[in-house]
């Protein structure tokens, strides 16, 4: 399997859009990387370059160590499953799915044979004569997945390829993909602007944004350790609470009506940089009554979410997001108290950096 | 049971007009060409018309001119076509590439479309003339003999299509343009991940996707052709002997100079068979392989 | 049940078409004395020279007139539809329809009788050509006056003729000979020019060469020299295609062949005009009237260098040159009303005047004998006293094309064949089996034996 270097790759368009910039970015072989940014990100195009679709402006793209930029498509061994699935309409689901073979110019029985064999895998038998119009979303996607499966590429490319289908099939297929990545053992690089799907499926996740990469490494990192607040407040559900109205004295950190002890760690990083912004996870937030000590608050609204509800609260700091268990849920337009874990804190300086992280 | 039955009234009323139209446009020419065809029918005889039964028809299986007629359309038909397919083809190709300067290209390109077939004729009979034409003005430039590009059998034939080259590449092309410009990138895409070479995408992705444009735009075509009078009217009345004469124009000189209208009347009808017979056979072969398996 | 349909759409057509010209007429001021005294004339031409001149002079003709000229000038095939069509109609659309000198017998159920105009208004024909005047009399009716009657000739180049000696040919063996001795000597010159286009081209040369050989295309009775084409019974009407003479004409068209300039499988009568005019050939076959093509084109070599005979013919037969051209009639469904206007308009644009106008503007056709005598006239047209000659010797004729209705099949038919023997798709002898079966075939269909 492959292990793929992107050094320094940068992607301007004619018109002068910069769409990736200075991007280093290394994915292991047999990895299964995520990369997770809001449209217009970049994360196609970086794909796409890595594919072969997408001329790289400059920069170097290694995969196990050899240069592929120039490279053809069809010749650097690398499978691709589109969002819109990319079926060939004129053909149908057998022809489809052997394409590659046919490519390669493989002998027909054994096309025939690997051809049945990764349609068994994908459940897809019953549809092989049939053309992919008479498919639903999820069946055109396993066509699309069986098409990508049925040769050893060196690395799989997938291009939100869950991004058309409905919730439940998208969590069905999302275990199934990551299955198969481990049976195959390949390397993976997924691209998908829906966190929950990017944690579920990934060993580590990168995060874009304006054609900049952003951060690296797996979900508990960007949630607990976000190097800037882009990241801290793009990853994470429910979103993050942001307060910009920060002042620190004392050891202290205030919010609206409440001040909260720096940890030391902390406390030390904040004389070098001092901060502008404080997140807190809605997680790191107790509920108090309103008597206790605490971020005073007033609950708007409750939104279940199975088990947990997220509590959408208005404090002197601004709005703010908590999670309470279904058992005890506050009512709509109670006052509470909002209680943050200090070790939970996350503060940001002028240029958006994670202080803690800006100092490492 | 009534509600159906008053349903089925209205529907019946609804559509009627629809129908009497198609009747009084289609299907009443077509039935007055068999009923002229089983008569003696001559405009300029003061005689009245009267029945003939099939002898117009046996008429045409013993007429050498008919015979060779029918396979002249065929010859021309066949490599106008071609050619025109190949050609548009290849055009639609260049076109849909990014070149500069193609837009003003592509809208000149148009022009001959826009020209009348009898202008396009005349032009093309007076540029391949051999006393005055300007074509051969330049072969003797070079000194090479004067061509005689009307008056030989082959060259008279394939001088005909080139001026039917000439005007109606430029339709192909635009259909095959248009489509090429709907075809989505992704397929391609998904052929180069595959490993397919450009040449087999062409042929394995793009050629297939292409299918119902090049159907329509042969049926257009080949119907076109067939018909096709002006051309030889303006170029070669026919000639040489009877290398260019096409039905059609057979079928003309038959009913509106002779006057024998009767016997056209006939030949009118096989021609109608031939068209709606080859047609239906291209549409099922062609357009709609799967059905064929 | 059809054509009564038809018939009756037909005449509403006309109605209609008739009460606006009428109203539009009567709004002109009748400002001049002239012949149409404010009303209008709807005139079916062709598209041959003198309908043309007409056309150029429109202005000045209405302007002499005094009312409206409505000239509806058609090609060849779509004027005898017309007409056809136009017969069929209880009123005319049309006072006078152009007729060329073959049609007559295809069109004498629909033409008037002119006899009793000619006796109210005390008209004298004698100063048209005998032949001219009398081409247009079938059983003692006169169907119509002569405007455009013109013959198809010979010309050649007196210059070229001159520098090798050679004499105006009279005879097939004439044209051949002089033809090779110029082809021989002159390198841009071919020897003959002549109507070798397939269908109506090459099929009217044919039945004119045969002519050559003293041979009509039907089983006419015969006169002296010539045929009686005034009384053609149902038994007259066999073809004589192939015969001995048949055969004359494609030997003849085969040896021509060998003489002609490029592209001759092609040429028709402006191409043959037009080459000739510009030096591309020695002798052509000729129109008299387009002889103004280059007469009255100062750069054409061949102006002013032309000499004209009438056909050169085969061995042991008289010359003949066909006499073809355009008449003016008037259809029997006319409205009674409008005849004596018809009429007058008929002797104004046949009048010595206006023959003598329409020679200005490149209509070369004189056949009165007064026009023909003008010396005005013969500067311009140096043809004319050649035909007036020809006219006088009794060389033109017209039983070359009988005027039968199937005259235009024969045509058509003799078109497709000759032209495969010029091609050497088809031997002699096949393409006359063939011609000679398809007119038979023809006559057969036709009821007349």
């Amino acid at each position: 399997m492959a292990q793929v270097q992107l050094q320094d790759v940068h992607k301007i368009y004619p018109d002068g859009t910069k769409a990736v910039r200075a991007l280093n970015l290394e994915i292991q072989s047999g990895e299964f990387l995520c990369v997770l940014g809001p449209s217009g990100c970049g994360k196609s195009t970086t794909l796409r370059m890595i594919a072969g679709l997408e001329e790289v402006s400059s920069g170097i793209i290694e995969v196990d160590g050899q240069d592929i930029v120039g490279t053809p498509a069809r010749e650097r061994d690398i499978a691709m499953v589109f969002e819109n699935y990319a079926l060939y309409p004129h053909l149908n689901v057998f022809d489809n799915i052997a394409m590659p073979l046919v490519a390669r110019r493989t002998a027909k029985p054994e096309i025939r044979e690997r051809v049945e064999r990764i349609a068994g895998t994908m459940g897809i038998c019953e549809h092989l004569t049939k053309r992919p119009s008479k498919l639903s979303g999820g069946q055109r996607q396993r066509v699309s997945l069986a098409r990508a499966m049925i040769r050893s590429p060196k690395m799989f490319l997938m291009d939100e390829p869950l991004g058309h289908l409905e919730e439940y099939l998208r969590i069905e297929l999302r275990r199934e993909i990551r299955a198969l990545h481990e049976a195959t053992g390949g390397t993976t690089f997924y691209i998908t602007h829906d966190q929950e799907e990017a944690a579920a499926v990934s060993d580590r996740i990168a995060v874009m944004t304006d054609g900049v990469l952003q951060q690296v490494g797996t979900m508990a990192d960007l949630i607990d350790r976000p190097v800037n607040r882009f990241v801290a407040e793009f990853v994470g559900e429910p979103p993050i609470s942001m307060f910009n109205d920060v002042a620190v004295a004392n050891g202290q950190i205030r919010l609206g009506d409440y001040s909260v002890a720096l940890p030391p760690a902390l406390n030390r990083a904040v004389d070098a940089s001092p901060p502008v912004s404080v997140g807190v996870r809605p997680g790191k937030f107790s509920i108090d009554d309103a008597e206790a000590e605490g971020l005073s608050a007033i609950a708007q609204s409750v939104q279940l979410m199975g088990e947990w509800a997220a509590i959408l609260c208005d404090t002197p700091a601004g709005p703010a997001t908590a999670l309470a268990a279904k058992s005890e849920l506050p009512s709509e337009g109670a006052r509470v108290k909002l209680n943050p874990d200090p070790e939970g804190l996350l503060l940001f300086n002028k240029n958006g950096r994670n202080i803690v992280s800006a100092e490492v | 049971m009534s509600q159906s039955r008053a349903a089925r009234r209205a529907a019946f009323i609804l559509i009627s007009p629809a129908v009497l139209l198609l009747l009084a446009l289609n299907v009443f020419p077509i039935g007055f060409a068999v009923f002229i065809s089983l008569r003696h029918w001559s405009l300029s005889i003061v005689n009245p018309p009267r029945f003939a039964g099939l002898f117009n028809y046996q008429e045409l299986t013993l007429d050498d001119r008919f015979i060779n007629s029918l396979s002249v359309s065929a010859t021309f038909v066949l490599i106008a076509i071609l050619a025109e397919l190949v050609l548009g083809f290849a055009l639609a190709f260049v076109f849909n590439s990014k070149l500069k300067g193609l837009d003003t290209l592509r809208k000149l390109s148009l022009l001959p479309v826009m020209a009348m077939p009898l202008v396009v004729g005349l032009v093309w009979f007076y540029m391949l003339n051999e006393n005055f034409g300007v074509i051969n003005w330049f072969v003797t430039l070079f000194g090479a003999e004067r061509l005689p590009f009307l008056t030989d059998s082959t060259l008279a034939m394939l001088s005909i299509a080139l001026a039917d080259i000439w005007q109606w590449t430029p339709f192909v092309t635009l259909v095959i343009f248009a489509a090429l410009q709907s075809l989505p990138e992704y397929v391609f895409e998904a052929g180069r991940m595959d490993g397919l070479t450009e040449r087999e995408i062409f042929w394995r992705i793009t050629l297939p996707l292409l299918r119902p444009a090049i159907v329509v735009v042969l049926i257009i075509r080949a119907i076109d052709a067939v018909r096709m009078i002006d051309l030889v009217f303006m170029m070669t009345k026919g000639g040489p002997g009877g290398a260019t004469e096409v039905l059609p124009w057979y079928l003309y000189t038959t009913g509106f100079q002779s006057f024998d209208l009767g016997y056209a009347g006939s030949m009118a009808v096989v021609m109608i068979i031939i068209v709606t017979l080859g047609a239906q056979v291209f549409v099922r072969q062609i357009a709609n392989p799967e059905k064929g398996r | 049940m059809f054509r009564k349909m038809m018939k009756e759409n037909i005449r509403g057509a006309a109605c209609i078409l008739g009460a606006t010209c009428l109203a539009f007429g009567a709004s002109i001021p009748a400002h001049a004395q002239g012949v149409l005294d404010g009303k209008t004339i709807r005139i079916l031409g062709i598209g041959d020279p003198v309908f043309q001149v007409m056309q150029q002079i429109h202005g000045d003709l209405e302007e002499i007139a005094g009312g409206e000229i409505q000239l509806d000038v058609r090609p060849f095939d779509v004027l005898h539809q017309q007409v056809l069509l136009n017969a069929q109609n209880d009123l005319s659309n049309y006072d006078l329809i152009a007729v060329d000198l073959p049609q007559f017998g295809e069109y004498r159920p629909f033409l008037t009788n002119l006899n009793p105009l000619i006796e109210e208004n005390d008209y004298d024909g004698s100063d048209f050509h005998d032949v001219a005047w009398n081409g247009a009399q079938f059983g003692g009716n006169q169907l119509g006056v002569p405007l455009q009657p013109h013959p198809e000739i010979f010309a050649y180049r007196t210059d070229v003729f001159e520098k090798y000696g050679l004499d105006a040919p009279r005879t097939h063996d004439d044209v051949l000979a002089a033809a090779k001795t110029i082809e021989e000597n002159e390198a841009d010159m071919s020897g003959v020019c002549w109507n070798a286009a397939r269908g109506t081209p090459i099929g009217q040369s044919f039945i004119m060469t045969q002519g050559d050989f003293g041979a009509a295309p039907i089983d006419m009775v015969k006169v002296g020299d010539d045929f009686d084409m005034g009384n053609i019974q149902p038994e007259n009407m066999k073809p004589t295609i192939d015969t001995a003479e048949g055969e004359a004409t494609l030997n003849y068209f085969l040896a021509l062949l060998e003489v002609s300039p490029p592209g001759i499988l092609n040429m028709a009568w402006d191409e043959r005009v037009r080459v000739f005019a510009q030096g591309g050939c020695a002798m052509t076959y000729i129109w008299s009237g387009r002889s103004a093509i280059y007469e009255l084109d100062e750069d054409a070599p061949a102006r002013g260098n032309v000499g004209y005979v009438s056909h050169p013919s085969g061995p042991d037969s008289p010359n003949r040159s066909t006499l073809g051209g355009w008449y003016l009639s008037i259809p029997t469904n006319i409205d009674p009303d409008r005849v004596d206007l018809a009429w007058n308009v008929i002797e104004w644009l046949t009048s010595p005047e206006m023959i003598a106008e329409y020679t200005k503007h490149g209509n070369c056709v004189a056949p009165r004998k007064s026009v023909s005598a003008d010396p005005e006239v013969i500067a311009r047209c140096p043809v004319i006293p050649h035909v007036n000659q020809m006219a006088e010797d009794g060389f033109l004729q017209g039983w070359q094309r009988p005027p039968v209705p199937e005259i235009q099949k024969i045509v058509d038919v003799l078109g497709a064949e000759s032209h495969q023997v010029l091609t050497g798709d088809k031997s002699v002898k096949d393409a006359l089996a063939s011609a000679q079966r398809l007119i038979d075939r023809e006559m057969r269909k036709a009821q007349y034996y």
